[in-house]
């Protein structure tokens, strides 16, 4: 493999391309196998596509991912060959194969290799579904006696438990010489030795509360959970007097089908949900990001401090006390935890926020694949990734947007060759812009496609010439509307957008409204209000007051000398980066007087396609705010979005970067 | 060739189990009488399986058990009792005791129990 050496990088990165896409279509076809068990076409793919998997990673010598894959396809393989019920214990183990190789991929792709994964356990839990496992009649008569049990609900747990730890359930039973006088303590001695080395979760009958009666002890079965070898597991059973040990596979699904079903949605939504839906009280743990742990624990101590000087108070208050002192004291106490309070709330809202990124970045691979679906050449823009929502509206987002997403590429980009005779660029575009504006968070999802058929809308909805095309185009959310003749598979007959209306407008309390050009594209813009915005922003003074600029919205913070600016009349301009910028003071903004000095500071912001250069007194900070909106009668000129308090009290202006828009266009 | 420790207050009934032991192949490296003397012994000859009768003056089978298994965890003890103690045996297996036997008992009995605890 010597050549090899050269090409190595430009390989891998073929590898994990195709093994990307591999595994996208797996992904796509093992959820469409979980709601159509018998579908024999899509056995038939899940097994080329872990055939194809387990090719290539050996190819990449990446003996890991392949043994998994491998794995993978021979279940698959011993389900085509109807060896084997595709039952949900098997679907659940499929889907943590995928797990494993999914993680492994991406480490991979991060620069690393597969190894450092448990995958024995794994391995060996796939082993015994390729095992036919013997049931003889007998069996299955001992193996009754725990499925008629109902299980406590820690008991559930613990089987639950031991699943996800990858351990093998059992039942081992074994009998008792008829001559031994003492059956109970001998039967216990068995179950005592495999508590040591195992998990029993249930014996039958009852060795913790015994019965009375020696007779019940001649037979006896224990429910064991285990990742140790059976040999081991036969051998703790192995003492004198013990007869028939038995140890028979348990699959966990039968033995758990009384209890609720945890539904594993996992690739149906791309993030976590709502803390308090019933589904979700199973989850153990979410993914927060560390800092946002860290202001609640320096809030965490401010409490503790609060707590304590409210002791002291407490403790010094006697008869001589001054009732006017204790009361002020005790009014530093209350507004210092009205303070700590607000911001814990926060805090505490801040670790439900996700960047909405979590959902964007789904929508890449969408559109490619979709796209060479379709014959169509389309390029994907996203902005604003980092706009952070709440989790809970995550999961209700993806599907309106994913639906609009794919309206727009089946009905409003053009083919290649139309786009060109039309003067259009050969790739159709798609933008994802998202924002905050004051309380809300704006997302635009628009096309440079051929905008929609507002004759057609007009037809359908009835309406004569009367209305204006901004109000007609908003007909498509009506319930039953569609102007499609024809149903395409990707986007049905248009019934979509009423749902996506619905889901928005109901769902989440939103809004969306579309715009469009007959020829041009077609934009839509939802709406969403936030219980609380947060913002990153870059925080600067000028003249002694605070502003905040939210840092996706910055370039660059850079120093700025007299000599840097050029001055054309009335007009300012900055040289960056070989582009000729608008430059103007914060000042100005606000109509105040600029007192520049030598230098400044120059923050180099963006606004869509626009820059421009504002300069400061002074930076401040980075530093993650919550933003309240403002008073439109505060809001002088419209130049701020919101207004934050920091820690101390201070109070910080958000600026509206729609501003470069109106310095450049001067 | 294991080495046993017979514990049991009766020296009759230590007398047939050395005969029987003896008789198998085991060495009876020693005895004793009751649970203090029991712990005593064990500590000095340290032996491969001891066996332990329950009641006994002094200090019984069960708190025999503890104190040698709080002092070599890894001590094969069999207990040797008599019908009717059900508690106190299942008490000695969560001690750690390897198996029990039932007086009055069969050769084949204990020689199976040894054998298979010492296995």
């Amino acid at each position: 493999m010597v050549n090899m050496r050269i090409d190595d990088n430009k390989l891998k990165r073929a590898f994990i391309e195709e093994a990307e896409e591999l595994l996208e279509k797996l992904n796509g076809a093992l959820l469409s196998l979980e709601a159509e068990r018998g579908n024999i076409d899509l056995i038939n793919e899940v097994f080329r596509l872990t055939h194809s998997l387990k090719s290539e990673s050996a190819l990449m010598e990446f003996s890991n991912l392949s043994k998994v894959a491998h794995g993978l396809e021979d279940v698959f393989e011993k389900i085509r060959s109807s060896e084997l019920d595709l039952s949900r214990q098997i679907m659940d183990m499929i889907f943590a194969g995928f797990d494993v190789m999914h993680e492994m991929l991406n480490r991979i792709s991060l620069g690393g290799d597969d190894s450092g994964f448990n995958i024995d356990s794994l391995l060996r839990e796939l082993q015994p579904l390729l095992v036919k496992p013997h049931s003889p009649s007998k069996d299955k008569e001992i193996v009754t006696c725990l499925a008629d049990i109902e299980f406590t609900d820690f008991e559930k747990y613990q089987i639950r438990e031991a699943w996800e730890r990858g351990e093998a359930i059992y039942a081992l039973t074994f009998c008792i010489a008829d001559d031994e006088p003492m059956k109970y303590p001998r039967a216990y001695l068995v179950f005592n030795n495999l508590e040591l080395i195992a998990n029993v979760i249930r014996t039958c009958p009852d060795m913790v509360n015994p019965a009375a009666g020696e007779e019940n002890f001649s037979h006896i079965t224990l429910l064991v959970c285990s990742d140790k070898e059976r040999e081991q597991l036969i051998a703790a059973a192995n003492i004198d007097q013990i007869q028939d040990i038995k140890l028979i596979p348990v699959i966990y699904e039968d033995l758990l089908k009384a209890a609720p079903r945890i539904e594993k949605e996992r690739f149906k939504h791309p993030g976590p949900s709502d803390f308090t839906s019933p589904e979700n009280r199973e989850r153990i743990s979410i993914r927060v990001e560390t800092r946002k742990l860290n202001d609640l624990w320096q809030q965490v101590g401010e409490l503790i401090i609060s707590k304590s000087h409210l002791s002291r108070v407490y403790e010094r208050i006697d008869h001589h006390s001054d009732p006017v002192k204790v009361k002020s004291q005790l009014e530093v106490i209350s507004d210092s935890l009205d303070r700590i309070s607000t911001g814990m709330q926060e805090s505490m809202i801040k670790t439900r926020m996700v960047p909405i990124s979590v959902i964007f970045n789904k929508f890449p691979r969408l559109v490619r694949d979709l796209s060479s679906k379709l014959g169509k050449s389309v390029t994907i823009e996203i902005h604003g990734q980092d706009t952070e929502i709440d989790r809970s509206i995550v999961e209700a987002l993806a599907d309106p947007f994913t639906h609009i997403i794919r309206n727009a590429l089946d009905h409003g980009i053009e083919f290649s060759e139309e786009r060109l005779i039309q003067g259009k660029a050969e790739r159709g575009k798609i933008s994802i812009t998202a924002l905050q504006q004051g309380g809300k968070v704006a997302i635009e999802i628009s096309d440079d496609g051929r905008g929609l058929d507002l004759q057609k809308i007009r037809q359908k909805a009835g309406v004569k010439g009367v209305l204006k095309d901004e109000e007609v185009v908003n007909f498509i959310f009506t319930p039953g509307f569609s102007t499609k003749e024809r149903i395409t598979d990707l986007s049905g007959r248009g019934v979509g957008m009423d749902v996506v209306a619905t889901r928005i407008r109901e769902e989440l309390k939103g809004e969306v409204k579309v715009r469009s050009v007959q020829g041009k594209g077609t934009t839509f813009t939802i709406m969403l209000p936030l219980a609380l915005n947060i913002l990153n922003s870059l925080i600067v003074r000028c003249d002694g007051y605070f502003y905040a600029i939210p840092t996706q919205n910055v370039d660059e913070t850079v120093k700025v000398l007299l000599s840097d600016i050029i001055v054309k009349g009335d007009k300012s301009s900055y040289s960056y980066r070989e582009k000729i910028i608008p430059l103007a003071h914060l000042s100005e903004l606000f109509d105040r007087k600029p007192q520049p000095g030598d230098e400044s500071y120059g923050v180099i912001l963006n606004h869509r396609e626009e820059k421009a250069c504002l300069l400061v007194d002074e930076l401040v900070e980075e530093e993650e705010l919550v933003i309240k909106p403002i008073d439109s009668i505060l809001n002088y000129q419209h130049r701020l979005s919101g207004v934050s308090v920091l820690g101390d009290g201070t109070i910080v202006y958000v600026l509206d970067t729609s501003i470069v828009e109106e310095l450049a266009r001067v | 060739m294991f080495r046993v420790l017979l514990v049991d207050d009766l020296s009759f009934m230590r007398m047939v189990q050395k005969d029987i032991l003896s008789g198998s192949g085991y060495h009876v490296v020693g005895e004793a009488s009751d649970g203090l003397e029991a712990v005593e012994v064990y500590e000095s000859l340290k032996p491969d399986i001891v066996l332990m009768d329950i009641t006994m003056p002094n200090m019984n089978g069960l708190d025999a058990v503890n104190r040698i298994l709080v002092a070599d965890p890894q001590a094969k003890i069999i207990i040797c009792s008599a019908l009717g103690q059900q508690k106190i045996i299942v008490e000695a297996i969560n001690s750690g005791i390897k198996d029990f036997i039932v007086k009055p008992f069969k050769a084949e009995r204990l020689l199976s129990a040894i054998a298979k605890a010492l296995e």
